[in-house]
């Protein structure tokens, strides 16, 4: 324990080390600066009206946006506000953060109705930044022409959005400008959102496709300052299902031309089109991310992990706080995410996405992994270095100024008010709707980046935490000191304006980039700046956030070192390379000074897997769903197949395979040619169809010199009186071909739902027996279930004798693998066992006895799936390799904080009540079972806890009597890592944490080999769960992870998975001399070769 | 509200009750189960065991009234007084403790209870025999719910879930909010006086089957033409019978849900108003809600039997797929399979209960949804009642015709099944059965 103790410590103090730095100064890094330093006195302020309110019109609290950029060309950034009832407002940077309100003068208050998104640009090309305001016009649905102001020179300008072209009547929410055609000018994307009633819709009805003229978003092109609609021929959905609340631009391919990320509301999906450099886009979401935001607001692209490529981060709703969560959040059912899915809009989930770009047109859900994917009702998100440390932040702004969410103003208030105001005048009187819906002011977040995807919320120590309703916000070099301050646009308060007050070591490069012909800002421009082994990258696209835009002079920042090298490549491909720049200075680099089209610092493509054709191998998953019976779990148990046998069944020297079939699909056998796979139909595993195939081996049980067969038998699906448990041993007759053994196995007094067998000769009698291990007991999950030692008497006929060899092995909990290797030295196989909610349990074999050791790693309590023992430092001794959980959930566990399960009857009705809650920072259990979830298993909460406002803050203690609790099983989880434990020889083991690409999904396949050939042993894994619970959310962002042994048995944190790339839900891995074999679930085997 | 009998004998007095404090009890437990959104089946029950209790008390007091021990299914005689009490408050207060074990937002009922027990003591009643009262309906409160627990409603909570599975003609979940479908375990509810769930089986929906000349189709077509040419008349009747607990209404990110009364409260509505028309006692009033929830209790039961083996698809999702993508019905379609109408079942039952107490052609003004904004609609009988109830279903477009035509039937053969094997009477009651008998 202590060692792990150590660890943990050691990982966190890596992990706070940047942010002590910071905790030096007094003031915080952000300072609030007042109305009266700044002259900036905006408030979009909202009134009630009868008419006009979040009933009459469901974007009314999404409030406005902010727009930085220099209009009078004096080297300090000015500030555009976009009001939506009031007038815009742009002040004038007089330095040293006085501003000065221009509105009137300059002409930009603006005329139409609701003003949402702002963008500055230099729209017609002529050196100064224009403004383009977005509208969403009145109630009776005029008034809302977008306005675009352009820049006359001398701090005046005129409205000419028609004479553009850009006077689109649409419930615009933004624009962002880019030159999508490389034509030297800019184009705009303009997002509008649907006015269609959100309650109106078919959900079957396929509406993406089909253009609709004023809710449609448009792509349209610029021909000699016209804009015209290209959106039909360049493949842009516009429908009346979009409800875009986010345009986000940038090169997520890396191939110089700008893609773009739309972000959009309600129960339609994102969209991600990727620039075909022919004026079209193909729109790729669906293959590239695996899990998106439901209602997502915000995005912003941008490299949080310094590989040069951008990454996406997404807003969503999700509240950070417990008693929020419980208070105003509602999750999709099962039914409702299937019935989505099923429709086309597909995986949505309630939080905050980070998606990872892996190079290869995916991307990497890591959001609960970071810890960045609840940050309460949000609006922007911006990613940019707060602090200059070379990794940039995640700033979200949030808060809504009612919560329109809370449970029981939904359930039970607003019901109470509509009844009276009926009987009043027969109407719905809004008013008194709506002024009893709760208000809370929410602190905005900053996500401060350590810089190994760990983020945590310093808004607090950063000074960012004023509590607020704030929306579109952008941030800016407002003083041209050197780091970034920020700006936010908030309702129905003031607008913040912050200083950033950076004062260390760290050091900047701020770039002023001129293009060449109308693209004057260069947007589209990539800038890398080099500095030893390591490259800092950004993009220059202006439009970030939510309805904002931001500084149009890049600045990159980076700890003190050596010398830096620049690369710009312009949006042409030309490229700039400037050697030895001089850091904390503005660099002006011009486009037509640049030369050469090649990079100069390319990408190495370094590749070790190369993938064969899918096989016809393939698993088929059967329809079942637990969480209709077991309703307080978050992962279903009937997934974890299929395993595989390997070995040779007819003698002729190449292995074949046994692949374990589903519920209702009978194992597959499949004898290897040479080159290929053929199945042998075989009646006898079709006899079995309906059991669960999970564990299955080949062995020599009857000691005839060929392989027999013994198969688990389990899942979720079936009672403990159906014979489909009863696990199979198939015995060879010499050719390959299996006769049923009939014996009832693992033992002869019930059937139960296994989910392992390992053959070991444990006693030395020159047979080999068997440890087979019960996975769970159905319909009663959480009970313990045992392991099982049968011994072979020679003939291949098993007799249980677990409770004379190993009697720890009763009830030890549910096992889900175990691996047999002699871990202490003396010669004999000893065993690793463990499972959900277990320790790795190490049972010591001594005389055919084995003794449970009661050691470190039996206290790491995991949801661990797999086991692998090998040798990893080239010691000689054995060492475990553990896959567990992972780090990417929602879950959280830790010895302090433990998960754990309460097991009992509570409500007396015969049926098992598994309440799972996490450990607040008190010590005390709370469920993560909403109110009426939890409700649904067990009526009595609904009378104990008569609103959500009495359920917030109960935990178990307040749900459950002492004497329930008392009587309750509990069990406990503190480890959700995926581990490596080595080995000093006599059995005890120090435990590392795999790297962060091992973290991503749960591991359920293990295996290892020497893959680069360098000696050592590097590790291949894979895993993904998708059957969970909508509200956790399923675990898709392992993409298969290969972990390089640097030669002591720690291994390398490259993200390169060096061509080892596989989608789905991988449950097994196999390695021969030169192939890959990938089991997966409800999919074919993949092979790869490997060099 | 109270009236005095007696000369006075000392400062205490005897206290009888009027039926006016059991209607008020009804209507306390009709808000709270408005309040907690109790689905309508559940609501059956906790209308059926609230009644059974305070009848039970007030049959020991009238002679003329027999217990319903041994002829509802388990339910043994509840223990005789055994101190000098009021039955009348002892009813009462049964109906009331029994209330709150039964719903959730319990403060609502039990502040009503002690300021009622307050005004007792105002009224004079002696407080020794309020106390002994108060005792006893706990003491019956608790002999009925050793007997309520036993109906496997405990059980059936976390019974399996309904499995959606796609296939063509089969229930799935309906907009704007796609709720699982409710109690698909309700058949395995022990019932109060049928024998069991299945013994009045519907006949069955038709199949399937979207053939221009079939008749399942022409019934889909009947549903979509009706709901797009309704008369203001038909809307008015089918909103007056909507009696949805929980109609979800979505307005973007903000949404709010309205209530009703379920079917079952309406016709404790109903059966109010019969019993203040014909200036019922309160043994008879308690009789009157007593017959009337247990005709629907055992309704509900028998039409959920069929709901979850027929798995009906919703007219809704049959339109919205094959005819009219953009077509939405009257009413907000509830969440459970569409064969039988529940409201159909269970308003012929209530009819046939309450005829058989208050006669054929008992006519009354119905007000039971003035207090949802709906008017007072009049009616000739109960039957007719419970006719336009049934009918409202196609006007709301929430369900085919068969569904309500022989839920009706259902319903007849429960209510008839009911009035014919329970006796609440010494003597039967005469009006009620030749009533019934002129309706063959």
């Amino acid at each position: 324990m202590n060692r792990y103790i150590a660890i943990c410590l050691v990982l966190m103090l890596a992990a706070c080390s940047p942010s002590e730095e910071k905790k030096a100064t007094t003031t915080p890094l952000f300072e609030l600066l007042p109305v009266e330093t700044t002259g900036i006195d905006f408030i979009n302020q909202l009134a009630f009206d009868e008419n006009f309110n979040v009933y009459t019109y469901r974007n009314y609290y999404n409030g406005g946006g902010v727009a930085i950029g220099d209009i009078n060309n004096d080297g300090l950034v000015d500030i555009y506000f976009t009001s939506n009832l009031g007038d815009n407002k742009l002040y004038l940077n007089e330095g040293d953060f006085k501003f000065r309100d221009i509105t009137n003068e300059a002409g930009v208050a603006g005329t139409k109705g609701w003003s949402t998104g702002v963008t500055m640009a230099d729209v017609n090309g002529d050196g100064l930044l224009d403004i383009y305001v977005c509208n969403s016009g009145d109630l009776a649905g005029d008034n809302k022409q977008n306005e675009l102001f352009i820049n006359q020179g001398n701090s005046t300008f005129k409205e000419e959005a028609s004479a553009y072209g850009l006077d689109d009547l649409g419930y615009s929410t933004h624009a962002s400008f880019f030159d999508f055609d490389k034509d030297g000018d800019l184009d705009v994307y303009l997002l509008n959102n649907s006015y269609q009633a959100i309650g109106s819709f078919n959900l079957e009805k396929s509406e993406r496709s089909k253009r609709d003229v004023l809710g449609g978003d448009k792509l349209l092109k610029n021909n000699d300052g016209i804009f015209t609609d290209v959106s039909e021929e360049a493949g842009i959905y516009g429908s009346i299902i979009g409800f875009g609340l986010g345009v986000t631009i940038g090169d997520v391919n890396k191939d110089g031309w700008d893609d773009i990320f739309v972000s959009n509301d309600f129960f339609e999906r994102d969209y991600l089109y990727i620039n075909n450099q022919d004026g079209t886009f193909s729109e790729i979401l669906t293959t590239a991310m695996q899990s998106i935001s439901g209602a997502s607001m915000g995005a912003d692209l941008a490299d949080i992990n310094n590989d040069s490529y951008p990454d996406l981060f997404v807003t969503e709703m999700l509240p950070d706080q417990y008693s929020r969560l419980k208070t105003v959040t509602t999750f999709e059912n099962w039914d409702k995410y299937r019935y989505n899915v099923k429709n086309g809009y597909h995986h949505q989930f309630t939080r905050n996405m980070l998606q990872l770009n892996n190079r290869d047109n995916t991307f990497s859900e890591i959001g609960r992994f970071a810890g960045v994917e609840a940050s309460d009702w949000s609006w922007g998100a911006l990613i940019f270095d707060m602090d200059n440390d070379g990794f940039k932040d995640i700033f979200v702004s949030n808060g809504i100024f009612q919560d329109l969410t809370n449970q029981d103003y939904l359930n039970y208030v607003s019901n109470e008010e509509v009844i009276k105001s009926i009987l009043v005048n027969n109407k719905v009187n809004y008013k008194k709707l709506i002024d009893i819906i709760p208000s809370n002011a929410v602190s905005n977040k900053a996500f401060l980046n350590d810089g190994k995807y760990n983020f945590h919320d310093a808004a607090k120590e950063l000074g960012l935490d004023s509590l607020s309703f704030s929306n579109g916000a952008a941030y800016a070099d407002l003083d041209n000191d050197g780091d970034l301050d920020l700006v936010v646009n908030n309702v129905n308060m003031p607008a913040f304006v912050y200083r950033n007050n950076l004062n260390s070591n760290n050091r900047f490069i701020r770039l002023v980039l001129v293009g060449e012909g109308k693209n004057t800002f260069a947007y589209g421009a990539q800038i890398t700046a080099f500095t030893g082994d390591k490259q800092y990258y950004v993009e220059q696209q202006p439009a970030r956030g939510f309805q904002s835009s931001v500084d149009h002079r890049p600045l990159i920042g980076m700890p003190a070192g050596g010398p830096v090298d620049i690369q710009v490549r312009w949006p042409s491909g030309k490229i700039t390379y400037q050697k030895d720049i001089k850091t904390n200075q503005t660099l002006t680099l011009k486009e037509v000074d640049a030369g050469s089209t090649t990079l100069i610092v390319g990408e190495k493509a370094d590749v070790i897997f190369t993938k064969k054709a899918e096989t016809d191998m393939v698993h088929v998953e059967n329809d079942f769903v637990d969480f209709y019976r077991d309703r307080l779990i978050y992962h279903m148990n009937s997934t974890e197949g299929p395993k595989m046998a390997v070995g040779d069944i007819n003698g002729d020297g190449i292995v074949d395979f046994y692949l374990g079939g589903a519920k209702g699909s009978a194992g597959q056998l499949f004898v290897s040619s040479g080159s290929k796979f053929l199945k042998k139909e075989t009646d006898v595993f079709e006899k079995h169809k309906e059991s669960e195939d999970l564990g299955a081996v080949f062995f020599d049980a009857d000691n005839d010199n060929d392989l027999d067969l013994y198969v688990c038998s389990g899942g979720s699906e079936f009672s403990q009186t159906s014979s489909a448990l009863k696990d199979r041993l198939y015995i060879n007759q010499g050719d390959g071909t299996f006769v049923d053994s009939e014996q009832t196995l693992p033992i002869t007094k019930k059937y139960i739902s296994t989910s392992v067998v390992i053959p070991l000769d444990y006693d030395g009698d020159g047979d080999l027996d068997l440890f087979v291990g019960e996975r769970m007991n159905p319909f009663q999950y959480g009970m313990p279930g045992s392991g099982y030692i049968l011994n072979n008497d020679g003939t291949g006929k098993f007799k249980d004798v677990t409770s004379t060899v190993a009697p720890a092995l009763s009830n030890i909990g549910m096992i889900t693998t175990a691996q047999a290797a002699d871990l202490n030295g003396d010669g004999v196989a000893d065993l690793v066992i463990t499972g959900e909610y277990m320790g790795i349990q190490i049972l010591i074999n001594k005389n055919g006895k084995f003794t449970i050791q009661n050691d470190n790693l039996s206290q790491l309590k995991g949801w661990w799936h797999s086991l692998h023992l090998v040798d990893l430092n080239n010691d000689g001794h054995t060492d475990i390799v553990a896959g567990n959980h992972g780090l990417n959930s929602r879950f959280k566990a830790s010895s302090d904080q433990p998960i754990k399960l309460f097991i009992g009857d509570f409500d007396n009705n015969g049926t098992l009540d598994p309440i799972l809650t996490k450990t607040n920072a008190n010590g005390k259990a709370y469920p993560y079972a909403l109110r009426h979830n939890l409700a649904e298993q067990l009526k009595f909460v609904m009378k104990r806890f008569p609103s959500y406002e009495s359920f917030k803050e109960a935990s178990i203690e307040d749900i459950l009597s002492p004497e329930q609790i008392k009587a309750a099983t509990i069990l406990e989880v503190n480890t959700l890592a995926t581990m490596a434990f080595i080995n000093d020889g006599k059995g005890h083991f120090s435990m590392r944490i795999l790297p962060f690409k091992s973290q991503l999904s749960p591991i359920y396949a293990i295996t290892s080999g020497d893959f680069n050939r360098d000696g050592f042993t590097d590790l291949l894994m894979g895993g993904n769960l998708y059957a969970a619970k909508p509200e956790v959310g399923r675990y898709d962002a392992s993409f298969g992870a290969y972990l390089e042994n640097k030669g002591d048995g720690t291994f390398l944190e490259s993200q390169d998975n060096k061509g080892f790339q596989v989608h789905g839900e991988i449950r097994d891995i196999f390695v021969d001399e030169k192939s890959v074999y990938v089991v997966r679930n409800n999919a074919p085997v993949l092979i790869f070769s490997y060099r | 509200m109270i009236g005095l009998i007696g000369a006075c004998q000392g400062p205490k007095k005897e206290i009888v009750l009027e039926s006016d404090m059991l209607h008020h009890a009804v209507q306390n437990l009709t808000d709270v189960i408005v309040h907690d959104i109790f689905s309508p089946p559940v609501a059956s029950r906790i209308y059926a065991y609230t009644s059974i209790t305070a009848y039970e008390i007030l049959a020991l007091k009238d002679s003329s009234y027999k217990s319903l021990a041994g002829q509802l299914n388990g339910l043994d005689p509840i223990p005789a007084p055994t101190q000098k009490i009021n039955y009348d408050v002892a009813a009462v207060d049964a109906y009331l403790l029994a209330s709150i074990k039964l719903i959730f937002s319990e403060d609502k009922i039990i502040q009503y209870r002690e300021e009622w027990h307050r005004d007792l003591k105002k009224q004079g009643i002696d407080e020794e025999i309020l106390d002994n009262s108060i005792a006893y309906a706990q003491g019956v409160v608790n002999h009925i719910f050793d007997w309520a627990d036993k109906d496997n409603y405990k059980q059936t909570r976390t019974f399996q879930k309904y499995t959606i599975t796609g296939e063509e003609g089969i229930w799935q979940p309906t907009p704007p909010a796609y709720i699982e479908a409710i109690e698909p375990h309700w058949g395995k509810i022990r019932p109060f006086v049928i024998d069991s769930s299945a013994q009045f089986k519907a006949k069955g929906p038709n199949k399937f089957n979207l053939e221009k000349e079939n008749i399942f189709y022409k019934q889909v077509v009947e549903v979509y033409e009706t709901v797009n040419n309704l008369s203001t008349e038909q809307k008015e009747i089918a909103a007056f019978w909507d009696c949805n607990p929980y109609v979800m209404n979505v307005h973007g990110h903000v949404m709010f849900a309205t209530k009703k009364i379920t079917p079952g409260g309406h016709w404790m509505g109903i059966a109010k108003i019969a019993c203040e028309k014909d200036k019922a006692d309160l043994v008879k009033s308690a009789y009157a809600y007593t017959l009337t929830s247990i005709a629907i209790a055992d309704g509900f039961i028998s039409c959920w039997d069929e709901k979850y083996r027929s798995n009906l698809i919703r007219p809704e999702t049959v339109i919205n797929k094959h005819i009219d993508q953009d077509w939405l019905p009257l009413l907000q379609t509830p969440p459970f399979p569409e064969y039988p109408s529940g409201h159909s079942v269970i308003s012929s039952a209530a009819g046939i209960a309450l005829t058989s107490i208050f006669g054929a052609s008992f006519g009354f003004m119905d007000d039971t949804e003035e207090k949802y904004g709906l008017p007072t609609r009049t009616f000739s009988s109960f039957v007719a009642a419970s006719e336009e109830a049934a009918i409202s279903r196609l006007y709301g477009g929430i369900h085919f015709m068969p569904a309500i035509t022989d839920g009706f039937e259902q319903g007849k053969q429960v209510g008839k099944f009911i009035i014919e094997n329970i006796e609440f009477k010494e003597q039967p009651a005469n009006d009620g059965a030749v009533a019934f008998s002129s309706g063959h």
